[in-house]
C-alpha cells in the first residue's frame, strides 16, 4: 500500500482522537479528585467518589435495573436477530427485502421517534410502563443490531462447507452442530455483546417508555445530571468507559476474519 | 413438494423477527402518522375525526424557527463530521494492520460509550468551572464574562463529537475496499496527489461518503438530549418539542405531527438513496459487456 | 449404455435457462474420466448431481449397477473434492479429514490410525494441528483430496481441483494425482476447463458446451479427429479452411477450392459421402503445417499453399507465424528440433510455402461460425494480429 506523503491526513486523525479522549480524561482526572469541582484545582489523588458511588444504593438498583434489560434483552434478540439474518441471507425474495429494510430503517430511524412512537403505542394498549416495557423496547433494536452483524458474519461464511459435510456423509444436525454454529458462533456473540452495550447505554427511548421503579442506569445518571448532584458521574463514567473498551476489543476480536478459509 | 418446504422454513425462521418488527416497529410507526390526524382535546388526548390542525400550527414562525434551526444544525454538522472523516480514513487505510486494528478500537469505543456520558464529559470541559474556560481565559483567547456552554456552536460540537464515528465507520469500510492501485495509475498518467485524490479516491469512495452522510444527519436531526444539556433553551430543535409536547406540555396529536414531520424527512432521506441506488442499476454500464 | 458410473438422459434447467439437455455417458471403472468445457457449460452441475447435491428434472445416475439418483448425498458411496476446497475453517487439519470416518461413527481407534495413514499419504503429518487458514493452497488441496478419500468412495469427484492453484503447482500437482489415482485404483470423475488438465491426466474426456456433450473420447482421439468446430478449436489451436469440393478424386479424395485464398485448391481425405459442389470446413492443427521459405517438391498428395509472413511469434520451444493466404491468416507452429541460431531464419512479409499432407485435414462435420471466436484470430481478419507489436 501506497505511503501518503501529506501529513494533512495524520493531523487531521491526531487531532480527532485527541477530540475524541480529551473529555474522558478531564473526567477521570475528576473522578480521583477530592473537589467538588475541577476548576478549584487538584486536590490529590482520592477514591472518594469511588466510595460514594458503591455505597450509593439508588445506582445499585439502577444497575440492577439495567443489567437485568440487557441481559433479558439480549437473550431474546439474539434468538430473533439470528434467525432474521438466516433468514435474509438465504432466501432472497420480496418478504426478505421487506425484512431487511425494516430492520435498516430500524436502524436508521432517529431514538427519539422509536421512543414516542413506543410510548404511544404501549399507551394506547393500557399497558403499564415499566420493566416490561423497557424489555420490549430494548428487544426491537437490539434485534436489528443482531441481525446486521450475524449477516455480516454469513457474508464471509463459505456454505460450500456445508455441501462438503453433506458430501461426507453428515445429516442436518451434524451439520447445524459441527459446521455451521462454529462458523457462525462468533458473529452472533459479537452480536449479543453489541446488543448488551448498547441496552446498557440506551438512554433516550428507555427515557419515554420508563415507568416508576424501573429507573435505569442511563436514566438515574440523566436524573443526576438535571438534578442532582454530577460529581460521581465522573467516577461511574470511568467505569463504564473501561467496560466499553474491554466490549470493543471483544467485539472486534470476534470478528476479525483470521480463520477465513480464502484462497 | 420441494418448494413447499422450502416456503415453510422460510416462514419458520423469519416469521419471529417479521412479527416482532412489525408489532413494536411498523405498527407504532404508522400509528404515529395517523395519531398526528386526529385532534387533540383540551387535556392533548386524541380525539376521534380527521384534522390538519396539527400540522398548521407548525407554520407558525416560533415553530418555522425551529425547524430551520433543527436543519442548518443537522445539516452543518454533518459537513463537517464528512469532511473531517474523509482524511482519517485516507490516513487510516495506509497504515500498517496492527495500527488500523488500533485506531478502529479507538474510535469505536467513544462511539459505543454511553451516550449520555460523552454529553456529560463535555460538560465537564466547558463547564464554568472547568479546566479549558480557566486556561482560555489566562491566555487571554476569552474575555472572563464569556460561557463556553449554552449556545448553538456548542451544540454543533457535541453533535459532531458524538456522530464523527457515524462518519468514519463507513467512509472507513468504503475506503478499505478502494484499490489503491487505482491511484498509482492516476500518479503514472502524470495526475498530482491532490487531483488523483479528488478525481479517484473521492469517487471510489462515494458509496461511503453517502452512507457516512445518513448516518450523521438522520440522528442528528433527532438530536434532543445534546440540545438540551449544552444548549439551553435559545438552542431548542425538534426533538426537544417532542420531547416536551410528549412529557411536559403533553399535547399527543400535536406531538406526532412533530413526529411526522421528522419521519417524513428521513423517510424521503433513504427513499431518495434507494431510488439513487435503483436508477444506478439500470443505467448502461459498457463495461458489464464482457460478462454477457 | 454399460458402465460403472452412468448417466442416463440427464436434463436440467435453472429458471428458465437449459444448463444439460438429455446428457447421456457412462464411465469405465477405475478409469480418470474428465468433463472438459467453459464455464456455464453445465460440467459443473453434471458434477453436482453425480454427488447428490442438485437433482436432475429427469434422466437417471446409475452406480455399479444401483440407481443412485435419489439417494441424499450422504448415503452415496461417493466423494467430491470441491473447487476451493471447502475446507472447515474452524477445524484442524486432522479434524478435517477425521469428519467423514467420525460423522461414520467408525471407532475411535481406527479413526485415528486412519486420519494417520492419510496424513502420510499427503505428507502433511507435520501439519496435522495447524487450521487451513495456516496452508498454502497446493497444501490445502492435499487435505481436500484426504478427506475425501479417507471415506473409501467408489467414485472421487473432482471439481477443478486445481483452478486456485500457479501453473508450476497446478503441473505438480497433476502428477501427484496421477500417481495417487495409479495407487488407489477408484474412479475419477474430473471437470476442469483447462484442457492441458484434462488432455494429461485423463483416460476419457468428454466436451462440453452449452449443456451437451460435443463430443466424447480418448484425449488424442479428440485431439486428432474433433468433430465439430467447437471441439477443434476449444482443444488446442487450429485452422479453419473453409471452401467447396469441386472434385471427387480416386481412393477417397476429394479436391477443394478455397474461396478465401485466391481459390487455391487443396486435397483432403474425404471419410464422409460428399459431392462436387458442397461446402466443408477443415481444420487443420498448426503443427500439421510445414512452412519453407523454397518451394517445396511436389507431390501427390501434399498440398501446397503460397503466402507471406505477417507475423512472427518466437515461444523458445517453437516458433508461430502467421502466414497470410489471400484474405485468410494462416497460424503455423515449426518445432525447433535444431539449434535456431544457426539456421537461415524466415523473416517478416517473406514469400514462404506452405504444405501439409492431405490426410492432415479433418472435415468438421458441424461447424459454427461464432466458434471462431475461440481462436487467437479471426478467418478474414484484415488486421493484424494484436501480437504484432512484439515481433523484433
Amino acid at each position: 500500500m501506497k505511503k501518503c506523503k501529506s501529513k494533512i491526513p495524520f493531523l487531521i486523525t491526531a487531532g480527532i482522537m485527541l477530540l475524541f479522549y480529551l473529555p474522558m480524561l478531564v473526567v477521570a482526572v475528576d473522578s480521583f479528585n477530592p473537589g467538588r469541582y475541577s476548576g478549584s484545582g487538584w486536590n490529590g489523588f482520592s477514591m472518594r467518589w469511588y466510595v460514594k458511588l458503591v455505597q450509593d444504593q439508588d445506582v445499585i438498583s439502577a444497575l440492577i435495573n439495567s443489567l437485568i434489560i440487557g441481559l433479558s434483552a439480549t437473550a431474546a434478540a439474539v434468538i430473533l436477530g439470528t434467525l432474521a439474518a438466516f433468514a435474509i441471507h438465504l432466501y432472497t425474495d420480496k418478504v426478505q427485502k421487506v425484512h431487511r429494510l425494516m430492520i435498516i430503517t430500524q436502524l436508521g430511524i432517529p431514538d427519539i421517534l422509536m421512543g414516542i412512537s413506543l410510548l404511544l403505542f404501549f399507551i394506547s394498549l393500557k399497558m403499564e410502563l415499566g420493566l416490561f416495557t423497557i424489555f420490549l423496547a430494548h428487544v426491537t433494536f437490539c434485534t436489528s443490531f443482531v441481525a446486521m452483524t450475524v449477516l455480516a458474519r454469513l457474508q464471509d461464511f463459505d456454505f460450500s462447507t456445508v455441501e462438503a459435510a453433506r458430501d461426507l456423509g453428515a445429516g442436518w444436525t451434524i451439520i447445524i452442530r459441527r459446521v455451521i454454529i462454529p462458523q457462525i458462533a462468533p458473529g452472533i456473540i459479537a452480536g449479543a455483546l453489541l446488543a448488551f452495550t448498547i441496552s446498557i447505554d440506551d438512554f433516550v427511548i428507555t427515557y419515554f417508555v420508563y415507568g416508576p421503579g424501573s429507573t435505569t442506569l442511563s436514566v438515574y445518571i440523566y436524573s443526576m445530571m438535571k438534578h442532582g448532584t454530577p460529581v460521581i458521574i465522573n467516577a461511574l463514567s470511568v467505569i463504564l468507559i473501561i467496560v466499553t473498551f474491554i466490549m470493543a476489543y471483544a467485539i472486534n476480536k470476534l470478528m476479525s476474519r483470521k480463520n477465513e478459509n480464502i484462497i | 413438494m420441494k418448494k413447499l418446504t422450502r416456503a415453510v422454513n422460510e416462514m419458520i425462521i423469519s416469521a419471529p423477527s417479521l412479527l416482532w418488527l412489525s408489532v413494536f416497529f411498523l405498527i407504532p410507526t404508522v400509528s404515529v402518522l395517523l395519531i398526528s390526524l386526529h385532534p387533540a382535546d383540551q387535556y392533548g388526548n386524541i380525539m376521534s375525526g380527521f384534522t390538519a390542525d396539527n400540522f398548521k400550527r407548525l407554520m407558525e414562525p416560533v415553530y418555522m424557527k425551529i425547524i430551520w434551526r433543527t436543519l442548518w444544525m443537522a445539516a452543518v454538522s454533518t459537513i463537517i463530521c464528512v469532511v473531517l472523516a474523509i482524511p482519517v480514513a485516507y490516513y487510516m487505510i495506509a497504515c500498517k494492520e496492527n495500527l488500523k486494528k488500533c485506531l478502529l478500537i479507538l474510535i469505536i469505543v467513544p462511539f459505543w460509550t454511553n451516550f449520555l456520558i460523552r454529553v456529560f464529559a463535555w460538560k465537564a470541559v466547558l463547564n464554568p468551572e472547568g479546566p479549558l474556560r480557566h486556561w482560555l481565559i489566562q491566555l487571554h483567547i476569552i474575555s472572563p464574562d464569556t460561557l463556553l456552554l449554552y449556545n448553538p456552536y456548542v451544540v454543533l460540537l457535541v453533535i459532531v463529537y458524538t456522530y464523527l464515528p457515524f462518519a468514519i465507520l463507513p467512509i472507513f469500510a468504503a475506503a478499505d475496499k478502494f484499490d489503491f492501485s487505482l491511484m498509482e495509475a492516476a500518479y503514472d498518467l502524470g495526475a498530482t496527489r491532490t487531483k488523483a485524490f479528488f478525481k479517484i479516491f473521492l469517487p471510489g469512495i462515494s458509496s461511503g461518503i453517502t452512507a457516512g452522510t445518513l448516518m450523521v444527519f438522520i440522528p442528528a436531526l433527532g438530536s434532543y438530549v445534546i440540545p438540551e444539556m449544552v444548549g439551553g433553551t435559545s438552542c431548542d430543535m425538534v426533538g426537544n418539542l417532542i420531547a416536551e409536547r410528549v412529557l411536559v406540555g403533553r399535547n399527543i396529536p400535536e406531538a406526532s405531527a412533530w413526529a411526522s414531520v421528522l419521519l417524513m424527512v428521513i423517510l424521503g432521506l433513504l427513499g431518495l438513496r434507494l431510488t439513487f441506488i435503483i436508477i444506478n442499476n439500470f443505467r448502461f454500464k459498457p463495461w458489464d459487456n464482457e460478462k454477457v | 449404455m454399460a458402465g460403472f458410473l452412468s448417466f442416463e438422459n440427464i436434463s436440467k434447467k435453472f429458471g428458465k435457462q437449459t444448463v444439460l439437455s438429455d446428457v447421456s455417458f457412462s464411465v469405465e471403472k477405475g478409469k480418470i474420466f474428465s468433463l472438459l468445457g467453459p464455464s456455464g457449460c453445465g460440467k459443473t452441475t453434471l458434477l453436482r448431481i453425480c454427488a447428490g447435491l442438485e437433482s436432475p428434472d429427469s434422466g437417471r445416475v446409475i452406480l455399479d449397477g444401483k440407481d443412485i439418483t435419489d439417494l441424499v448425498p450422504n448415503d452415496r458411496p461417493v466423494n467430491t473434492v470441491f473447487q476451493n476446497y471447502a475446507l472447515f475453517p474452524h477445524m484442524t487439519i486432522w479434524e478435517n479429514i477425521a469428519f467423514g470416518p467420525k460423522v461414520d461413527k467408525r471407532p475411535k481407534q481406527e479413526i485415528a490410525s486412519e486420519v494417520e495413514k492419510y496424513l502420510e499419504m499427503i505428507q502433511m503429518t507435520s501439519h496435522a494441528y495447524k487450521k487451513p487458514a495456516q496452508l498454502s493452497g497446493g497444501m490445502r488441496q492435499r487435505v481436500a483430496l484426504a478427506r475425501a478419500l479417507i471415506n473409501h468412495p467408489q467414485v472421487l469427484l473432482l471439481d477443478e481441483p486445481l483452478a486456485a492453484l500457479d501453473l508450476k503447482l497446478r503441473q505438480r500437482m497433476l502428477v501427484e494425482l496421477d500417481e495417487l489415482h495409479d495407487k488407489i485404483g477408484i474412479t475419477f470423475v474430473y471437470v476442469t476447463h483447462d484442457q492441458s488438465e484434462a488432455m494429461s491426466i485423463s483416460d476419457d474426456v468428454a466436451v462440453m458446451n452449452q449443456g451437451i456433450i460435443e463430443q466424447m473420447g480418448p484425449p488424442a482421439e479428440i485431439y486428432e479427429a474433433p468433430k465439430s468446430s467447437f471441439v477443434a478449436a476449444f482443444i488446442g489451436d487450429t485452422n479453419f479452411f473453409d471452401g467447396t469440393v469441386t472434385e471427387i478424386t480416386d481412393n477417397d479424395y476429394s479436391r477443394v477450392q478455397l474461396e478465401n485464398m485466391g481459390n487455391q485448391q487443396m486435397l483432403i481425405f474425404n471419410d464422409r459421402r460428399l459431392s462436387a459442389g458442397d461446402g466443408v470446413h477443415v481444420s487443420i492443427r498448426p503443427e500439421k503445417i510445414d512452412i519453407s521459405a523454397e518451394p517445396p517438391a511436389p507431390d501427390r498428395k501434399k498440398n501446397i499453399l503460397k503466402g507471406h509472413v505477417e507475423d512472427i511469434i518466437y515461444m523458445g520451444n517453437s516458433t508461430k507465424f502467421w502466414i497470410r493466404v489471400g484474405k485468410q491468416l494462416i497460424s503455423v507452429q515449426k518445432q525447433h528440433s535444431a539449434f535456431l541460431l544457426d539456421q537461415k531464419p524466415i523473416r517478416w512479409k517473406q514469400e514462404v510455402w506452405l504444405a501439409w499432407h492431405a490426410d492432415n485435414g479433418y472435415i468438421l462435420d458441424n461447424f459454427m461460425d461464432a466458434d471462431r471466436s475461440l481462436l487467437p484470430i479471426n478467418v478474414g481478419d484484415t488486421q493484424k494480429p494484436e501480437k504484432a507489436q512484439k515481433r523484433k
